[in-house]
C-alpha cells in the first residue's frame, strides 16, 4: 500500500470530512482501502466476522453521488465504519460472537445502524466480539480471538475486541462498540484508540444484543476523541422503542473540543485508581504524566477522597452475572452445548446468587451513584488510569476445557466498571505505551449528559501530547 | 435530589482483593474449602434444575470453582450500611444527576 493510501487510511473523521465534502477524498477510494487493508491484515488480527464487499463498494458509490450533488450530510457521510456483531443489520446475521446465534438473521435494522445509514456512514461488515460480550480480555474461541495490532501475540481487550483491533489497525476509521463492564473502554485502552462510554440511556440499544438491561450501553470507538464526537452526535438521541432511551436534548458533541483545558477542573481520586497495589508501575507513571500535562495547559487538578469507590466494581459483578442469567436463560436452557465453556461457566455462577443479593447490588448502586455524584459535585471531570495492568497475551488469558475462568480476566474491569454502575459517562484514550510498546490508557469521566466535556479533554490531550500519530507495527 | 447516607463500610473489596504482586499473579486471596465447594455444586445443580438448565456435576464443580469474584462481590456488598427501609428504586437504579443539579433523566 503506497504512503498516501496508508495515511488516508490512517487519517481522522475530523480530518476527513472537510475534504470528502470538498470531493477531495473519495469515499470510493475510503471503502476501497478499507477492504484492501482487511484483505491484508485481518488474517492477522481477525477483527472482522463478516465483511460485505460488494455492498460496501455500492453504498460508498452512493453516497459519493450524494456528495457530488450537493446533499452532503455531516462528518460521517462516507465513512467506512465496522458495526460490533451484536448490532443488528437487517438481512444479516447477528452472531453476537457465538454459535448459538449463527442463523440469527435480523428481520430490521438496530436504530443505531438506522442513524448511521441515514448519516452515509458506510458498514463494511461485522466486528468481531466476546461470545455474547461477556469478558474483558477480548478471547473467543468460536470465533477465534482478536489480536491486537500493536503485538499480536496480546489480548485486544473485551467484549469489543475487534472494533478496537480493526480502529486501531486503520482498517475501518470508527466501530460501534457496547459497554457493561468497560467493553468499550477496555479494547479502547489495550488497542491505544479513543473509546467513549456515553451517559446511560444516551445511545438507543434498540436491535442490540442485550448483556445486562440496567447497564448496557452503546458507544463510539475511534482513533481520535474528535471522531468519537462525531459518530455519537449520529446516534445519540431518544428512541421510544428502547425503554431507558433519555429524552435529553442531544446537543452538537463536537462543539466544544477546541476549547482548550482553562478554567476546567480535573479530580483525581485519592483512593483504588491510584492504589499501587492494583495499578502497574508503568500505568501508574503514564497516567500522572498525562494529568501533569493536563494541569500544565490550564487544567485545575482536585485531589477527591473516594475511600467507598471500589465498592461499585462488587456492585457490578453481582448486577452483571444476575441479569446476563436471566439473559440467556431460555437460550441457555435449550443450546447449553453450544455456548464456549467458559462463558456458559460465567453465565451459570449467577446459579449460585440468592436474588436478595441481586436486589442488595441495586440498592447499593443507587447509594454509590449518589455518592459518586456528591463527590465529584465540584469538579468538571475525573481522570485516572483506564485499565489497571499491562496487556496480557492471549494464552494468559485462554480458559481451557475443564479449567476454572481465567484470574487475569479479572483485573482488567476494575476501574471502567465503576461507570457502567453509577451510567456515568467516560471516555479511554490514548496516553503512552509501556516497556513493551503496548498502549496505556487515560480514563476521563464526567457527570451524567456532559459528554460534551469529557470530549473536550480528551481532545485537549490528544492534541498536546501526540500519541495518536504513532501507529501499529501492523499498519504497513 | 435526597442524598443518601455514605456507604460507610471501609475498603471490604480493597481488602479481599489485595495480593502481594511478587507472590500471586493472580487477585483472588481467598480459596473456597473443598466441603463448602461441593456444597454449592450442590445448590447450582438444584437452581439450574429449577430453570430446566441442564448441568452436569463436573460442570457444576467448575462452576462453583469460577464463582470465586462473585463470592467475593456478594461478601462485599452484604454489610454495606444504609438506614434501613430507605426508599430505592431497585428496578431503576440509574440514578443520573448532572452538574447543573436538574436531577435524574427518566
Amino acid at each position: 500500500m503506497s504512503d498516501r493510501r496508508e495515511d488516508l487510511a490512517f487519517a481522522s473523521i475530523q480530518e476527513l470530512a472537510p475534504k470528502i465534502k470538498d470531493g477531495a477524498v473519495s469515499p470510493v477510494e475510503l471503502t476501497q482501502i478499507a477492504l484492501e487493508r482487511v484483505a491484508k491484515l485481518d488474517s492477522k488480527l481477525n477483527s472482522f466476522i463478516d465483511v460485505w464487499q460488494d455492498e460496501a463498494l455500492a453504498s460508498a458509490a452512493k453516497v459519493e453521488r450524494e456528495i457530488a450533488n450537493g446533499d452532503y450530510k455531516g462528518p460521517m457521510h462516507g465513512i467506512p465504519i465496522g458495526l460490533k456483531d451484536l448490532v443488528d443489520v437487517e438481512g444479516k446475521a447477528t452472531t453476537a460472537g457465538s454459535k448459538v446465534l449463527q442463523s440469527n438473521i435480523a428481520t430490521s435494522n438496530a436504530t443505531v445502524t438506522k442513524r448511521l445509514n441515514h448519516a452515509g456512514a458506510i458498514t463494511i461488515g461485522k466486528t468481531n466480539l466476546v461470545e455474547f460480550a461477556l469478558g474483558s480480555a477480548g478471547v473467543n474461541p468460536y470465533t477465534g480471538d482478536a489480536r491486537n495490532p500493536w503485538d499480536t501475540d496480546k489480548i485486544t481487550g473485551g467484549s469489543s475486541s475487534g472494533s478496537g483491533a480493526a480502529v486501531a489497525g486503520g482498517l475501518v476509521y470508527g466501530a460501534l462498540g457496547s459497554d457493561t463492564g468497560g467493553s468499550i473502554r477496555m479494547p479502547a485502552s489495550l488497542c491505544g484508540i479513543a473509546g467513549l462510554k456515553p451517559t446511560y440511556g444516551r445511545v438507543p440499544r434498540t436491535g442490540v444484543m442485550d448483556l445486562s438491561w440496567s447497564k448496557d450501553h452503546v458507544g463510539p470507538m475511534t482513533r481520535r476523541t474528535a471522531d468519537c464526537a462525531h459518530m455519537l452526535n449520529v446516534i445519540a438521541g431518544h428512541d421510544p422503542r428502547d425503554i431507558a432511551s433519555s429524552i435529553r436534548h442531544v446537543p452538537d458533541f463536537a462543539a466544544d473540543l477546541d476549547k482548550g483545558l482553562d478554567g476546567l477542573r480535573v479530580g483525581i481520586p485519592e483512593h483504588y485508581f491510584f492504589d499501587p497495589d492494583i495499578v502497574d508501575p508503568e500505568v501508574m507513571s503514564s497516567v500522572n504524566d498525562a494529568i501533569e500535562l493536563l494541569a500544565n495547559n490550564g487544567a485545575e487538578i482536585v485531589p477527591i477522597p473516594m475511600e467507598w469507590v471500589s465498592q461499585g466494581r462488587a456492585i457490578n459483578v453481582i448486577i452483571s452475572v444476575a441479569e446476563a442469567l436471566a439473559v440467556h436463560e431460555k437460550l441457555i436452557a435449550e443450546h447449553a452445548d453450544d455456548y464456549t465453556p467458559a462463558v456458559r461457566t460465567r453465565i451459570l455462577t449467577a446459579l449460585a446468587l440468592p436474588a436478595v443479593d441481586y436486589i442488595r447490588a441495586q440498592r447499593a448502586r443507587q447509594a454509590f451513584s449518589v455518592q459518586m455524584a456528591e463527590a465529584t459535585k465540584d469538579v468538571d471531570v475525573l481522570a485516572t488510569p483506564s485499565i489497571p495492568v499491562l496487556a496480557h497475551t492471549i494464552n494468559e488469558c485462554t480458559v481451557a476445557p475443564g479449567e476454572a475462568l481465567a484470574e487475569k480476566s479479572h483485573e482488567i474491569p476494575l476501574f471502567t466498571s465503576i461507570f457502567d454502575v453509577t451510567g456515568e459517562p467516560s471516555l479511554s484514550v490514548l496516553c503512552g505505551f509501556d516497556s513493551t510498546d503496548m498502549p496505556i490508557g487515560l480514563m476521563v469521566s464526567g457527570h451524567a449528559f456532559d459528554e460534551t466535556t469529557l470530549l473536550r479533554v480528551g481532545h485537549a490531550y490528544e492534541e498536546l501530547a501526540g500519541w495518536h500519530k504513532t501507529r501499529p507495527p501492523i499498519s504497513h | 435530589m435526597r442524598m443518601y447516607p455514605a456507604i460507610t463500610s471501609p475498603h471490604v473489596y480493597i481488602r479481599i482483593r489485595k495480593r502481594n504482586r511478587s507472590m500471586s499473579p493472580t487477585l483472588h486471596s481467598t480459596t473456597m474449602p473443598n466441603t463448602k465447594q461441593t456444597q454449592l455444586a450442590e445448590y447450582i445443580t438444584n437452581a439450574g434444575k429449577r430453570l430446566g438448565i441442564p448441568i452436569s456435576d463436573d460442570h457444576a464443580e467448575l462452576v462453583a470453582k469460577s464463582s470465586d469474584s462473585l463470592r467475593d462481590a456478594i461478601e462485599a456488598v452484604r454489610p454495606l450500611e444504609y438506614q434501613d427501609h430507605e426508599p430505592c428504586n431497585v428496578f431503576h437504579p440509574v440514578v443520573l444527576a448532572d452538574s447543573s443539579e436538574k436531577g435524574g433523566d427518566q
